[in-house]
């Protein structure tokens, strides 16, 4: 077998430290129909930056995130009015037993223990619109597949 | 008083310089809330506006850690790319109002109604790139 360009790198893809990556997960929440309806159900939608490694449910108040052991998540909120106050005041749930999330201030962060166990972990987020603190009643997952997973790819 | 209407659009910088392709890596939102509003959360939003609305276009990267900026706008009707500034949906067809190129905004001709599709380039990391997509607003 010939020598590839990743050969001669020194850099196989099984070698890429997956634990490297950051995972961002991004709301954009439409504050105002929140605050009328006094809910943020259906005036939320969250996305993240891993759908070519398999995740789904983007732009729905059920995202399932795959993620590795020693992913670093970022866990942030846009509101659509960009006058309007909004962040994640907290996470709740599973995913706190195998990531220890710190409030950044404008963000929400944690890394995933090296020693998670792979498989389905779910939360619950709890955001902050002005004054107010209103729980999404949908939960949302990560997927921590093992580190040595292959990449998925997103069929076109 | 016409409310002001926002479209926040959300990308994968990392993964469409991966790919070379927007291929379903743009989001798009609107607060419009209209009855033909559709396609919220998809590369293909139809919003629904008002003449003398004005429209604020937002970009965001989902990494944030990536920078992105609008390049240029262009319009379509019924497909056809319009090349005539006076044919085109909005008024001030350039940066309006702010020093900062992740917005953008335009106010709806008022007299006009319809369909019209759109697209903007995506300043990434110095690479200019059209969306694939054609959003688009109905003028009720």
């Amino acid at each position: 077998m010939g020598e590839s360009d990743l050969d001669r790198m020194g850099q196989r893809p099984q070698e890429v430290d997956l634990s490297s990556i950051f995972v961002y997960v991004t709301s954009i929440m439409d504050v105002m129909e929140a605050l009328v309806k006094g809910t943020v159900d259906d005036s939320v939608y969250i996305y993240d930056n891993h759908v070519v490694k398999g995740s789904t449910g983007l732009g729905t108040q059920t995202l399932n995130t795959v993620v590795n052991p020693g992913n670093r998540l970022i866990w942030s909120v846009y509101g659509m009015e960009v006058e309007t106050l909004t962040q994640i005041n907290s996470i709740s749930g599973q995913v706190n037993d195998i990531c220890d999330i710190k409030d950044m201030g404008s963000y929400l962060a944690g890394t995933i223990k090296a020693d998670t166990i792979p498989g389905t972990y779910e939360y619950t987020v709890e955001y902050q619109l002005e004054s107010q603190l209103m729980t999404l009643s949908t939960t949302q997952t990560l997927i921590v597949e093992s580190a040595q997973s292959p990449v998925q790819g997103v069929q076109s | 008083m016409i409310p002001q209407l926002n479209i926040i659009t959300m990308i994968n910088s990392v993964a469409i310089l991966s790919d070379s392709t927007f291929n379903n890596y743009l989001y798009m939102v609107d607060n419009s809330r209209g009855q033909r509003t559709c396609g919220q959360g998809t590369d293909s939003l139809c919003t629904q506006v008002v003449g003398g609305q004005v429209l604020n276009w937002h970009l965001n990267p989902i990494n944030i850690q990536m920078a992105v900026e609008f390049g240029d706008f262009r319009w379509y009707k019924d497909g056809i790319l319009i090349t005539n500034p006076d044919d085109e949906p909005v008024e001030k067809s350039k940066l309006y109002g702010s020093p900062t190129t992740t917005y953008w905004a335009a106010i709806v001709k008022s007299g006009i109604k319809g369909q019209y599709e759109y697209q903007f380039q995506v300043n990434l990391l110095g690479k200019m790139l059209w969306m694939t997509s054609f959003p688009r607003i109905y003028v009720a």
